[in-house]
């Protein structure tokens, strides 16, 4: 049963990823803009309106960032909520939005690293990690992610009742 | 905080240094030629035979699998190992007896070669005869397919020994 939940929030996270994404990726386009002079130099900037383009002070384009496979991490992110064994409830929608804004900054920081890697010598570690995170790290990501905030859950889950609910739990 | 809560982060700040560690491997020249290389040619190979067993007239060269005008680069990101290494990363940094994770990675690696080689022959069939369809395929629903299986199979199998 939890594997069709599975199946049914892959392709929820399908769905998102290919309409809801190229909105909420100007989000993340736009916070690691802030960081484009820090890490190139100053002149550099990002642009683009599908993908993004790193361009150099004279105006050329120096990376392109397939925002698209950037962010096909949101797609396993949301099947992985759906794992839950009530995918519905409140605190998982919740946690799956939490989740979906964390996404944000890394994805912002997933732009940075892959552009710096077209930047660099072949063998450096911004080559190493931009193609990680390309081939398989988006995911380990979000599976860190959605191990950490159940983690917070289980966390809630087993902390003391508050002074109120052991007054009201006394009645 | 209880003890499954600290088991918990446990897991998952050796599981954020495992895949560090992994990436940080996987990346080593030695590596890619001693490992990761052979790795991709025998999936090539295994993916030649499906192929030839479906009547298909293919030939495996190294990481290549062609036929006439159609070629497939088995590389990094196509071989599975970066599956592979998620699957023993998340294994290895579950508290299980040392002998139930030799088992779970075998089985783990046995059945993640034998997805992926299906993955490679299906993305032959998909440049052949529907090449608009093959980035897509590729990229997002392969990726997605084989990630959701580590993930199925490592909550099965932690489901074992959970709470124990």
């Amino acid at each position: 049963m939890r594997i069709v939940n599975v199946f049914v929030g892959a392709i929820v996270g399908l769905a998102f990823w290919y309409y809801v994404t190229p909105l909420y990726g100007q989000a993340a386009r736009s916070l690691a803009a802030v960081a484009v002079p820090a890490l190139f130099g100053r002149g550099y900037q990002l642009g683009g309106t599908g993908d993004v383009l790193l361009y150099t002070p004279d105006g050329l384009i120096a990376a392109r960032v397939f925002m698209r496979f950037v962010e096909t991490n949101v797609i396993t992110l949301i099947a992985l909520f759906a794992f839950a064994r009530r995918p519905l409830a409140a605190s998982n929608l919740g946690r799956c939005a939490i989740g979906l804004a964390l996404m944000i900054p890394i994805h912002a920081a997933a732009i940075l690293v892959i552009a710096k890697s077209f930047v660099t010598q072949p063998g450096s570690l911004w080559r190493s990690a931009g193609q990680a995170y390309t081939i398989f790290g988006s995911h380990a990501i979000s599976f860190a992610l959605w191990s950490l905030l159940r983690t917070a859950e289980s966390a809630a889950e087993s902390a003391p009742p508050s002074p109120s609910k052991r007054r009201s739990a006394a009645r | 905080m209880n003890q499954a809560v600290k088991q918990r982060l446990l897991f998952f700040v050796k599981f954020v240094i495992g895949i560090c560690a992994a990436i940080a491997i996987l990346s080593l020249a030695i590596v890619d030629a001693d490992v990761v290389r052979p790795f991709s040619v025998i999936q090539t190979r295994a993916a030649a035979v499906i192929l030839r067993a479906a009547h298909q007239d293919v030939h495996a060269s190294g990481t290549l699998l062609a036929q006439r005008a159609y070629a497939v680069d088995v590389k990094n990101g196509c071989n599975g190992i970066e599956a592979l290494a998620l699957l023993v990363v998340a294994i290895g940094a579950f508290p299980a007896p040392w002998r139930a994770r030799l088992l779970g990675i075998a089985v783990g690696a046995v059945l993640l070669v034998g997805v992926n080689i299906i993955r490679i022959v299906s993305l032959f069939v998909i440049l052949r005869d529907y090449p608009k369809a093959f980035e897509f395929s590729h990229v997002v629903v392969w990726q997605v397919v084989l990630f959701l299986l580590v993930v199925a199979f490592f909550v099965k199998w932690s489901g074992r020994y959970a709470d124990r």
